[in-house]
């Protein structure tokens, strides 16, 4: 098992909730786009697999929160878009503020710890 | 829930999916190519580059792929994968569970398609949905008698728009005379229109046309191919029913089957000849106009019979028609029987599930060590159900298969048994199909979730903690896991009782009656049924030379036979006791009952016709009075013999005897003096009650007494003497049709279907019961093995083998108490279906539950000794050193 893979399934529910609120604040992107993005966010600091985005993809769209749809880059080639639907949208609020919860009282344990 | 139907969406569209994916990650790696070359890599390098940014093309893939369908495929697989190799590594269990579980979807599939291909099944006509009995029914009592008197059919037959055809039908079996031989036949003569019912097109030939009316007949393929070669041969040859010529115009496939078991079907008249409206003579057979219903049939029939009553109140009052689909009629008197033995074959699966339940629940707590460091290690509760129905599935798929075979194997037994005993109809459509297959499969699904839910609920009750625990030390059994077998095996213990009791009730009852007394002795008695052809009509009293003539040749018979040298005694009848012919009505006796008015007030009584001697041969005791003679023939004064039952009920304190009685089997209606009392007999079978019998002269009787049973009796096998009999009838006549039976064969066969009954209950019960006892040595085995270490313990400090034998027995007496009062009263639930078919004995019949419990109280307390004996047995050091 890759160092890489552990991490990501640590990340799981997290990077569901990277990709929606990527989604909603750039608007639609492809998945390589989306890996850009979140390498320019992370200042990369932490090496994504682009590959380990699918699962998430996939997971998104099942649950309704994201759509695909194939369109052409401005470089025209073909590549899936992804946007965010209105259940994604309304998923994303109640995740942030799960994930603010959860956040902070990570947070408040560790400096109690420290 | 929406993204598991999704997966499940998605594992039906694998192939598109795939493609997506494909199509999709070449783009991405494309853009990642783009912007390498952007950055000045080369081609290949950017492809390679690439190819490492998306972390591998076919790792990607796998993940994506796991994400879109991991629960449902994979896991399945890998349950599946699993499951058989467990089961491969523990081929005793594997066995034993699928054996157990075969026999008893085996068993429950071959009764399934009996039941099936009798009752579920339509018929196999053309629109046979339309196809319906006509029949009378009583306003005062609701009883449907089958048959219909022929002055009411012509008024059905005058109504319009109802039916597409209407035949009416009356016969037999009797003898027809083809080519150059006699023989007794399936005969039935039909209203020209009859087939027009049916709709199924002859083999060869044609069907009748109202121009047939008594001198046509259609034959059964198996009718022509015996007597004349092939269906084609026999077209337009003639065979002789009662001396008249009837020519062949068609040949029926074996698809037509109404009524049961006829060959030859004879065009009659296009109106009963019988036309009075008292005697039930025919049956009606209709089909229903397109677009008419039953109830608009119903509501039209009953205006008719409404206006037919208050013109013949005599007779019509009280009498109204109904329409029964064909259907129902055929199936009516065997459908609770199969019902019943459906009952009790779906109880041998339920011990059977409990039993198999049992096992899966000792194997899983024997791995409870494992299904706990598989739980520690992560496992789900959910895998860890998933995986145990799979192995249940798989189990019950193999079972099912078995049990198919099994049911394949054993549903040609069953009918062969079944049909010798019981009348099944439609016998030819019984075979498996796509119902029975849905059916066994049905069953096994349920028996796997069943069997291999009840573990689960087990594991998933399960702490981890307390599973490690409980698999590190084997000192004593898990409570929850115990108790959950221990009510299985109570489960087992009161099904099985339920069933034995239900079984013993049947088997008591038909032991009653193989004792009764019939009245008669049927033993060393041949019984030979002869019917002498004659042409002509009671209704005009044409022919009657004919029929005094038939009467000569059969009297002649049975002189014939007095005198041969095996022979001890003959006699002919016309209603011989469980025979074929039946007829009553009712009597009045002069000076007691009018013979003016409602001939429906009068007593009822059998009516029988016998020669001389037939009494004797019987072993009948004449009472009172006198035997009838040589001298009673046609022409002299009528005379008559009344049963005991007869006598008691019309002269309670008198001699009957030279009183003078009348009845109305033909005619002219006449005073008959009564000449002697004779002993009572059961008539229709050991189950009959005794009823009022009236017997006459055979030759005062002519038109009835040309189809007569010979009843001969002999010292040694009756069946010996076929071969002379056959002869000495030749002789007097080849035109003479016979059949052959034994007395004992008769009532033997009139009481077929308790014994079928009786015998495939007993079976079931013996099998549950046997189930019953292997689940309790099962878990008493497990039971013994987790306490052998206490058992030791005790042993070593002194206790004796007697004493731990007598703990586990006891424990063992626990269970088979609650099973049994639980078994009782689920018996006393159930038996109330039985009721009604017991004979002699009710259904609280002491004797029967003491019985079962004696029969059944050893055989489980043995399944538990056993192996309490071999826990008490084993060396306790080494049992305490397995630790």
């Amino acid at each position: 098992m890759s160092s890489e893979k552990t991490s990501v399934e640590l990340l799981q529910g997290t990077l569901d909730l990277i990709v929606l609120r990527t989604l909603q604040t750039m608007g639609p992107m492809h998945a390589y786009a989306i890996a850009s993005r979140l390498e320019q966010v992370a200042e990369h600091q932490f090496a994504l697999n682009q590959g380990t985005l699918y699962p998430a993809l996939v997971r998104l769209e099942q649950k309704n929160w994201i759509k695909g749809a194939w369109q052409r880059t401005e470089n025209n080639r073909e590549a899936k878009y992804y946007s965010i639907t209105k259940v994604g949208s309304r998923a994303l609020r109640s995740e942030t503020g799960r994930w603010r919860r959860l956040a902070g009282f990570v947070e408040r344990l560790l400096e109690d710890e420290a | 829930m929406r993204r598991f139907l999704l997966r499940l969406w998605d594992a039906f569209r694998h192939a598109r999916s795939e493609h997506e994916l494909d199509r999709e990650i070449s783009s991405h790696l494309g853009l990642i190519e783009d912007e390498y070359r952007r950055r000045g890599l080369s081609f290949e390098e950017a492809q390679r580059a690439a190819r490492l940014a998306l972390g591998g093309v076919e790792q990607t893939k796998e993940l994506q792929r796991e994400a879109r369908s991991f629960a449902l495929i994979d896991d399945l697989k890998r349950d599946v994968r699993y499951a058989l190799r467990t089961l491969a590594k523990s081929p005793g269990f594997t066995f034993a569970v699928i054996a157990i579980l075969g026999i008893g979807i085996g068993a429950s599939t071959a009764m399934f398609t009996v039941l099936n291909g009798v009752v579920l099944k339509p018929l196999e006509y053309p629109d046979a949905d339309r196809i319906v009995r006509v029949q009378t029914r009583s306003t005062t009592t609701g009883r449907m008698p089958d048959a219909m008197p022929g002055g009411d059919e012509i008024d059905i037959r005058r109504l319009d728009g109802l039916f597409d055809a209407l035949a009416y039908y009356h016969g037999g079996e009797m003898g027809v005379q083809a080519a150059d031989r006699a023989e007794f036949d399936g005969v039935r003569f039909v209203h020209p229109d009859f087939f027009h019912v049916f709709g199924v097109p002859p083999l060869v030939g044609r069907i009748f046309s109202l121009q047939d009316a008594q001198q046509s007949v259609i034959v059964g393929a198996a009718f022509a191919r015996r007597n004349f070669g092939t269906a084609d041969a026999a077209l337009g040859r003639s065979i002789f029913i009662e001396n008249r010529s009837y020519q062949i115009v068609g040949v029926m496939p074996d698809t037509m089957q109404y009524p049961a078991n006829v060959q030859v079907w004879a065009a009659d008249s296009l109106e009963p000849q019988n036309k009075n409206r008292s005697g039930y003579n025919y049956r009606m057979v209709a089909k229903l106009a397109l677009g008419v219903s039953n109830e608009v049939a119903d509501s039209k029939l009953s205006a008719l019979a409404n206006r037919l009553a208050s013109t013949y109140p005599d007779t019509n009052s009280k009498r109204t028609f109904v329409t029964v689909p064909l259907r129902e009629n055929l199936i009516g008197n065997v459908r609770s029987t199969l019902y019943i033995m459906m009952g009790a074959v779906s109880f041998v699966l339920l011990i059977a599930c409990a039993n198999v339940a049992n096992l899966m629940l000792a194997r899983s707590s024997v791995r409870s060590r494992e299904i706990a460091i598989r739980a520690a290690l992560g496992a789900r509760r959910r895998h860890l159900i998933g995986q145990m129905l799979a192995e249940s599935m798989l189990l019950a798929l193999v079972a099912g298969a078995i049990g198919i075979v099994i049911a394949r194997l054993t549903t040609a037994t069953l009918l062969n048994i079944g049909t010798r005993y019981l009348p099944v109809p439609r016998i030819d459509e019984i075979h498996i199909d796509w119902r029975v297959l849905f059916f066994a499969a049905a069953v096994s699904m349920l028996t796997a979730i069943v069997c291999g839910l009840i573990p689960t609920h087990q594991i998933s009750r399960l702490g981890i903690r307390d599973a490690i625990s409980r698999a590190g030390s084997r000192g004593s059994v898990g409570a929850g896991t115990s108790r959950m077998r221990s009510v299985l095996v109570v489960a087992q213990i009161a099904l099985s009782f339920a069933l034995a009791i239900n079984a013993g009730l049947l088997l008591r009852s038909f032991a009653a009656l193989i004792d009764v007394s019939l009245g008669f002795r049927k033993d060393h008695l041949l019984v030979t049924y002869a019917h002498a052809p004659a042409r002509g009509s009671i209704f005009d009293q044409s022919g009657l030379e004919n029929y005094l003539r038939a009467g000569q040749a059969i009297d002649d018979i049975v002189e014939r036979l007095r005198h041969v040298p095996d022979v001890g005694a003959a006699g002919a009848v016309m209603g011989l006791p469980t025979g074929q012919y039946d007829s009553s009505g009712a009597y009045a006796v002069e000076g007691k009952h009018s013979t003016t008015g409602d001939f429906r007030l009068l007593p009822q009584a059998g009516y029988r016709l016998s020669g001389p001697g037939y009494f004797q041969t019987m072993g009948m005791g004449l009472l009172h009075g006198r035997d009838f003679t040589d001298a009673d023939v046609y022409g002299r004064t009528p005379v008559a013999i009344i049963s005991e039952a007869l006598a008691r009920k019309t002269f309670p304190n008198e001699d009957p005897v030279d009183h003078r009685i009348q009845w109305g089997l033909d005619l002219p209606v006449q005073w008959a003096t009564i000449v002697g009392v004779v002993s009572d007999v059961r008539q229709y079978s050991p189950a009959s009650t005794v009823d009022p019998q009236i017997y006459m002269p055979l030759r005062q009787h002519p038109y009835a007494a040309n189809e007569v049973q010979i009843v001969v009796r002999t010292g040694g096998r009756p069946e010996s003497l076929i071969p002379m009999v056959r002869e000495k009838i030749r002789s007097v006549s080849p035109d003479i049709a016979t059949k052959f039976t034994t007395m004992e064969a008769s009532v033997s066969d009139s009481i077929a279907a308790p014994r079928f009954r009786t015998t495939l209950v007993s079976t079931f019960a013996a099998i549950a019961m046997l189930l019953a006892a292997a689940g309790m040595y099962a878990v008493m085995s497990y039971t013994t093995a987790q306490r052998s270490s206490e058992f030791a313990v005790r042993l070593a400090l002194g206790a004796g083998v007697n004493g731990i034998v007598g703990l586990v027995i006891g424990g063992a007496a626990r269970l088979v108490v609650i099973g049994i009062v639980l078994g009782l009263l689920f018996a006393v639930a159930t038996n109330r279906i039985i009721a009604t078919m017991l004979f002699g004995i009710n259904t609280h019949d002491v004797t029967t539950y003491a019985g079962v419990l004696l029969a059944m109280l050893p055989a489980i307390l043995i399944a538990a000794a056993v192996p309490a004996i071999r826990a008490a047995r084993v060396d306790p050091i080494r049992a305490l050193r397995t630790d």
